[in-house]
């Protein structure tokens, strides 16, 4: 909680002599000031390859690794999705330059070559699932993998079952097959991963970011506390509990590319 | 916190209140916890003095700055140093007069506003009710549900209905939604059983069930949806075929184990059911039979 009596007193370390006011509960919460508003940005990545880049979705493991290196040099602190929840519903404050990480999928990737990373700077991440694709072939996540990433700073949500569209009807699909087909992919998927992690579900990543009114009521009934799009946003207090932006990282950003992506606060004014 | 030599510790408490209130607690350490406690020195004596003029200074600035809670939060911890001193409470009670005021009028102007329809100025408003009063819960429903709860925060998107005599779901349905058939949505959302009358006056939560085109999804240059859903599908053959090819070895290895265990070569079979098991743990026979190899082996060459 350093960053805490820091933020508040602006100073970095109290020296002897120096009087310090120290808050005893949230004095901004949702991170709302005289001057503007905090904003979170929130992260999001797919695979990840040693070498080359094969699509735009794949991010070079060094370029990664530059990455979370740009965060720590640039004073911004890595929280988990429990915090942004909190900060979301104007309970908590969080450090004035938070972000968040999160995985969309469940490629092998993140286990051989983001979690060794993750760890060296001791970030926490979500791993957005889509359970079918768990099976532990060469190119994807096992259980097994699972449940240790789970038990090592990972949070484990959902990302749908099949990875459908879930704000689009087929063709050929009656509003109630579209209906319960929804109900399945937000359902099982959570009972699956729960089934596998023993952990809560709470939270879900829209497959494709894709959703519309029917599903972010029906993510709201069947329990989810916040659902994420792919609106390229950092997030504010006041964003809607379902459709929270997200800002995918793509294998040819630069360095430049990817602090573009880290607004954490907004002026009055300049909206 | 740890006190150091002429380390001076203020402890202001901002607890949950009314508007601008900000209650403070202001602590004077006796000393250092871990040395002995000994009569302040008079250097310490006079920082405590410097304090309550520090801060009186401090809140002027932020006061004229429009940060009022902050002031506030200074004239108290003043207030706090000399809680007898008449000026310093009153400034205390000034100043949450003044933020409550304030307050109020800009919550007044944010409705007048959002009334008009301009709705990115009335969130402005809203949002400068909280910087004043972070509990003014009514400030912040409008901040984060909208209106009408439209914001899709809490409200999700949804409207109420007040069951009037000789409403069904059906009726609703029909009514809402244009669609008669709609009705499970009705049940689904609000925990009903299909068939089960409806209590007059009973409230039902109505979602907006627009499924029109999403905004919220990102076309990603050079990738696109249909290709991922074209590599997801390559990926999940690839790892059925894994899947195949690794249980056939695993049982290529067992039928090995078991020729070797046949012609009583004990270490070459348990080799054989390793390899089984490390392709496919759950081999229940290579299991169950690399168990018995080991027994037996430990038998033969434990001394008798």
């Amino acid at each position: 909680m350093d960053w805490f009596l820091s933020e508040f007193n602006g100073k970095t370390l109290p020296a002897a002599g120096q009087d310090v006011l120290i808050p005893l509960a949230s004095y901004a919460p949702g991170g709302l000031w005289p001057t503007g508003y905090q904003t979170v940005p929130v992260l999001t990545y797919h695979k990840l390859s040693r070498n080359g880049t094969p699509d735009a979705m794949t991010v070079r493991e060094a370029d990664f690794e530059a990455q979370m290196r740009f965060l720590r040099e640039n004073g911004y602190r890595v929280i988990p999705l429990g915090d942004l929840f909190e900060f979301l519903q104007f309970r908590r404050q969080i450090p004035a330059r938070s972000v968040v990480i999160t995985f969309d999928d469940g490629w092998a990737s993140v286990y051989d070559i983001a979690w060794p990373i993750l760890k060296k700077y001791g970030y926490p991440a979500t791993l957005f699932v889509y359970t079918d694709l768990i099976v532990g072939s060469r190119e994807t996540l096992s259980w097994e993998q699972v449940r240790e990433l789970s038990r090592n700073g990972f949070d484990i949500q959902c990302h749908s079952k099949t990875h459908r569209y879930l704000g689009r009807r087929e063709r050929k699909e009656s509003f109630r097959d579209y209906f319960e087909a929804v109900r399945k992919e937000i359902v099982e998927s959570s009972k699956i991963i729960r089934k596998h992690t023993g952990r809560e579900v709470n939270y879900l990543a829209y497959p494709y970011g894709d959703t519309n009114a029917l599903v972010a009521a029906m993510i709201r009934k069947e329990g989810y506390r916040l659902a994420f799009t792919v609106e390229r946003e950092s997030a504010p207090f006041f964003s809607s509990d379902y459709r929270v932006g997200r800002s995918m990282i793509y294998g040819s950003f630069t360095l430049k590319d990817f602090g573009n992506n880290l607004t954490t606060f907004r002026e009055f004014g300049a909206e | 916190m740890t006190s150091g030599r002429g380390y001076i510790l203020l402890a202001a408490a901002l607890l949950a209140g009314c508007a601008g209130s900000i209650p403070v607690r202001v602590e004077r350490p006796a000393g250092n916890a871990l040395e002995p406690t000994t009569a302040p020195s008079a250097e310490k004596q006079d920082a405590f003095r410097r304090i309550p003029g520090k801060y009186r200074g401090l809140a002027d600035v932020a006061e004229k700055d429009g940060d009022l809670r902050r002031a506030l939060l200074y004239r108290k911890v003043v207030n706090g140093f000399a809680p007898e001193d008449a000026d310093a409470r009153e400034h205390v009670e000034r100043l949450e007069r003044k933020i409550r005021g304030q307050a109020d009028r800009r919550y007044r102007a944010a409705l007048a506003l959002e009334e008009s329809g301009e709705s990115a100025k009335a969130l402005r408003e809203f949002l400068a009710v909280l910087v004043l009063d972070p509990y003014h819960e009514a400030a912040f429903r409008r901040v984060k549900h909208g209106k009408n709860g439209k914001n899709g925060g809490a409200g999700a998107e949804s409207r109420t209905w007040t069951v009037r005599e000789g409403d069904t779901l059906r009726k609703i349905a029909g009514e809402v939604y244009r669609d008669p058939d709609k009705e499970f949505l009705i049940a689904y959302f609000n925990r009903l059983p299909k068939s089960s009358p409806l209590s007059i006056g009973t409230e039902l939560l109505l979602p907006d069930i627009d499924t029109g085109p999403s905004k919220t999804a990102e076309k990603v240059p050079g990738y696109s949806h249909t290709d991922k859903e074209a590599n997801d599908l390559r990926n999940a053959a690839e790892r059925k075929e894994g899947f195949e090819r690794k249980h056939r070895e695993a049982d290529a290895h067992y039928a090995a184990g078991m020729r070797r265990f046949l012609a009583e070569d004990l270490d070459g079979a348990i080799r054989e059911w390793e390899k089984a098991l490390s392709l496919d743990p759950a081999h229940p026979k290579a299991r169950r039979d690399i168990e018995k190899a080991r027994r037996l082996k430990g038998k033969i060459e434990s001394p008798k």
